[in-house]
């Protein structure tokens, strides 16, 4: 079969932009559901009680490497109020992770990392549970472990995967992908500079408020149902229905309409399997709420990352080849072929560059397992990326602001990644918009002022990112039923989860606009297998194009039937017909016109049972859609301890355009909370001779508070892409990505101090000080 | 072993037999059903679990249910009247300053002691006054937007 071509159209920058009336598209309605979580109404997942609920807790391995040598349960499966007990003998059962190319069980024979499932037990409280894993005697044939993912990668460090060699690992190597574009041996040559660093990024967690947590049911026919905090329904039942090995028909997955936050942290766990397992053993449902040490230690985190960067330009600025060599420490459990190779995308799509060179290795570790975070590889490579171009301005005297706007992708340039072009681009307007609101001009002034010993400083970094999914076997797709009622309001069913962002009103309002109704008249079911069409994750920043550009043609095929309908009951052409406001009225004869309710109930209508109507659609976004961003940070340092203050954050973002502009703003307001934890505080630590998580909680892992974070101003650039729904862009993970270069160069306007890792903690900053005086004094 | 306590709760007395360990907050989620009040931590490091003990904003999870014999409670349930939101909670809808709202009960009571007691506050003491309870979505922006629309009294 021949794939339809598809016609990508090219907005030129100069070019008038497109304007539509449009009523309910670009405004902030009162977001669905909140009234429920502001009175506590909302039931969250760990709010439920099924009948006879059990409580699951888990046995995790106290070391970072072991073979099970024997495993003693009768004690536990003793202790009263015990009613299922699970190890490797009923659990070890393969589960394919949503993503990538890796396998892992239910529960396996071998641990792999300080935290890792050994057995569960399912009992009438969740103390009982717990005291029952004390009775569970494990005999463990220990073995040396690897923490360290350049130790990892010698041929004589420990597998951390032994059965799978020559499978879908070598060594400890998941993957090795080598990219490049044009000739970059060849654009080394003609630098007239070439600058070489050295960067790491730190393991990071998700830290959603509601800790993971889900329950699972079974009945008597053999039907599982789970709910389960969660960023996906569809893709988690698809790979528990071949783990389970049953149809996925007998699989209901509910996400609930409250999930306490995700930022990629919710959409992959093995444990899933081990819960419905327990509840099938026991005949009984049964609950596993993670506790918030288990979630630092035992649920996905972002990779640590060690970028060696090499990079020529000419004199005057331009880039002439990049090479990145990347190392991603996977931990123990990952996705597959996707945790290293995906980051190559970055170089190629924010500026010009003729070469682009990239190699890049998931090696894995006895650590906590990796997955997707906010800005999923691409937030980590963001750093190095944007720190080495002011390294490279500092080194050839040219202002970071110019050099970006002289190599950035302009409109209508081919992206190297997917050979497609770039379809429209903000980016130039939010770099000088949001240099404006920073103050770029006093930059110089600036630099190194207020004082002896505080300094402060200015610092920018540009976005761009991997969104939507256009490349390999994931395809970009979005389906919406839409339905009615006989009163002339409508059901809209997504198979997507709304995590907190919004997902929920945003597509009611893109019903709304396309029907030519109020979103009041619209109800959203979600994220349930049973009843919504299949949605793939709410992740990647992808929900509102897919996912939106489907309930738009489901919205507009529902449009078109309840015209049809009114033409033949009020006797007018459906070419004079239109919609507003819950009516159809007569273009020609305003008179004409009738409510939805009124058609759906006309007699004719009702008699013929067409007063349910039922439209589904399947969206595929056309082509790849870029979106851009600036952001610029205001730093204090103080040159005594180190200490960094961020002052302000401008963070201006191309979106495309702004369904919502408050929840929009709320979505960059929020990545900006992540991205400066990223950049100063936050890091999971591994003790490097035990593989032990040392800080596992909020007093030793540290968030940003509300007193911590600086002056944020949020600037929404539209330019509405010729492509999308409605001419959107992603925009949920935008404002991670370049907060933290941002800040790193603002440090280095301030004292000069190069620093390189992350997170930039007052050692770090002061060491980095240290050196440049010393340089100083050398001269 | 189990303790009679009595208690008020959102204006009820309530009577309820702890064990020793049991926290206030198991007491209100799992005796009472008072499930707005929500556990993120169970250590008091990031506020979820906020109630009103006799005025003060305290974590549920590090109170034992033993101790609030005679004392006065105030959940997420308990300040709305008679169907009309507080302002605090009006306030939180309007200004978009809920996304998961895992952590709004908490914040919002948290917010309410100390306007309470409070009224007239600067910016960047609600900053200050917040700093116990952790919001991961909304960079508090929205948060402190909202906070100080009631204080300014265009929340009612």
């Amino acid at each position: 079969m021949v794939e339809k071509q598809t016609v990508i159209h090219v907005q030129p920058e100069t070019a008038e932009r497109l304007t539509e009336e449009l009523k309910v598209v670009g405004t902030s309605p009162e977001m669905k559901l909140t009234r429920n979580k502001v009175t506590g109404r909302g039931v969250y997942t760990v709010d439920m009680k099924r009948p006879r609920m059990l409580y699951a807790k888990i046995l995790r391995s106290p070391h970072p490497s072991a073979k099970i040598k024997n495993i003693d349960t009768s004690k536990a499966e003793a202790y009263p109020g015990v009613k299922a007990v699970l190890t490797h003998r009923e659990a070890k059962l393969l589960y394919q992770p949503t993503h990538g190319s890796s396998r892992e069980y239910g529960i396996d024979d071998m641990a792999r990392y300080v935290g890792d499932k050994v057995a569960a037990v399912a009992a009438e409280t969740e103390e009982i549970a717990k005291e029952a894993l004390d009775l569970i005697e494990v005999d463990y044939e220990v073995l040396s472990g690897v923490f360290d993912m350049e130790e990892a990668m010698k041929p004589e460090a420990p597998h951390v995967h032994p059965e799978r060699q020559n499978l879908d690992c070598d060594g400890n190597i998941l993957e090795l992908s080598v990219q490049e574009w044009g000739d970059v041996e060849q654009g080394f040559k003609e630098a007239d500079y070439i600058i070489e660093n050295r960067f790491y990024t730190p393991r990071v967690c998700h830290c959603a408020m509601e800790p993971h947590v889900m329950v699972a049911e079974w009945d008597d026919e053999g039907n599982l149902t789970m709910w389960s905090s969660e960023q996906t329904a569809f893709m988690i039942r698809d790979s528990l229905s071949i783990a389970l090995n049953i149809p996925r028909s007998k699989i209901r997955f509910i996400v609930p309409d409250y999930v306490g936050g995700g930022f990629g942290g919710k959409y992959e766990s093995a444990e899933k399997i081990v819960v419905a397992l327990l509840a099938k053993k026991a005949r009984r449902p049964v609950m596993l709420r993670l506790t918030r040490e288990e979630v630092f230690t035992s649920t996905r985190t972002r990779s640590p990352c060690i970028f060696e960067t090499k990079t020529g330009v000419k004199k005057d600025g331009t880039f002439v080849a990049r090479f990145i060599k990347a190392i991603v420490d996977v931990g123990s459990y990952a996705w597959g072929a996707i945790m290293a190779s995906r980051a190559a995308s970055y170089m190629t799509l924010l500026y010009r560059c003729s070469n682009i060179k990239y190699e890049g290795y998931g090696v894995y570790t006895n650590t906590p397992p990796s997955g997707a975070m906010r800005g999923f590889t691409s937030t980590p490579i963001h750093y190095a990326m944007e720190a080495e171009i002011d390294q490279i301005c500092h080194a050839i005297g040219m202002d970071p602001k110019e050099f970006r706007l002289k190599n950035r992708l302009r409109t209508g340039d081919i992206i190297p990644l997917n050979n497609s072009p770039v379809t429209s681009s903000g980016l130039e307007e939010c770099i000088e918009k949001g240099a404006e609101a920073i103050g770029w001009d006093r930059r110089q002034l600036v630099s190194g002022s207020r004082g002896d010993m505080i300094k402060r400083g200015i610092g920018m970094a540009c976005y761009s990112h991997y969104s939507p999914m256009l490349k390999s076997t994931e395809r970009s797709i979005g389906n919406a039923v839409i339905k009615t009622n006989v009163d002339g309001t409508f059901h809209l069913l997504l198979g997507v989860a709304d995590i907190g962002q919004g997902l929920r009103t945003i597509m009611a309002q893109i019903a709304a606009e396309a029907l030519g109704c109020s979103i009041d008249e619209i109800e959203v079911t979600l994220a349930d297998t049973h009843t919504t069409p299949w949605g793939t994750t709410t992740a990647a920043s992808r929900s509102t194009m897919e996912t939106g550009g489907a309930v738009k043609m489901a919205a507009e095929q529902m449009k078109k039937q309840l015209i049809e309908l009114a033409s033949s009951v009020m006797d007018v052409h459906t070419e004079d017909l239109r919609t507003s406001d819950g009516r159809i009225i007569s273009l020609s004869d305003s008179e004409k016109t009738m409510t939805f309710k009124e058609v759906l109930n006309h007699p004719t209508v009702y008699g013929r049972g067409d007063n349910e109507l039922l439209t589904k659609a399947t969206y595929s976004v056309p082509c790849f859609i870029s979106p851009f961003g600036a952001q610029f940070a205001e730093v204090e340092v103080d040159t005594e301890t180190g200490m960094v203050k961020v002052l302000k954050m401008v963070a201006a973002s191309d979106v495309g355009r702004a369904i919502n502009p408050k929840s929009v703003e709320g979505q960059l307001e929020g990545g900006i909370h992540l991205g400066i934890g990223y950049t100063l505080c936050e890091e999971l630590k591994i003790d490097p001779a035990t593989g032990i998580v040392l800080n596992p909680n909020f007093m030793d892992y540290k968030l940003m508070r509300a007193s911590d974070m600086p002056e944020i101003e949020i600037i929404i650039v539209e330019p509405v892409d010729p492509n999308s729904v409605y001419g959107v862009k992603g925009v949920g993970e935008m404002s991670a990505i370049p907060t933290a270069p941002a800040v790193r160069n603002a440090i280095f306007n301030a004292t000069g101090a190069k620093v390189f890792s992350l997170p930039l903690t007052s050692e770090r900053v002061l060491a980095a000080l240290k050196e440049k005086e010393l340089e100083d004094s050398l001269g | 072993m189990s303790v009679r306590v009595e208690f008020t709760v959102n204006g009820d007395l309530r009577e309820v037999f702890v064990k020793p360990d049991e926290t206030l907050l198991e007491i209100i989620r799992d005796d009472l059903s008072l499930t707005g009040t929500k556990e993120g931590c169970g250590k008091g490091e990031c506020g979820a679990c906020t109630v009103i003990l006799d005025g003060k904003a305290v974590p549920s999870c590090l109170i034992l249910a033993a101790s609030v014999n005679g004392k006065n409670i105030i959940t997420i349930e308990g300040i709305a009247e008679n169907g009309k939101l507080h302002p605090l909670q009006e306030a939180f809808v309007k200004y978009y300053a809920v996304q998961c709202g895992f952590c709004t009960p908490g914040m919002i009571l948290t917010a309410k002691a100390y306007l309470d007691v409070n009224p007239n506050p600067s910016e960047g003491e609600v900053r200050e006054a917040l700093q116990a309870n952790l919001c991961r979505c909304t960079g508090y922006e929205k948060i402190v937007e909202a906070v100080m629309a009631v204080v300014n009294g265009e929340v009612s």
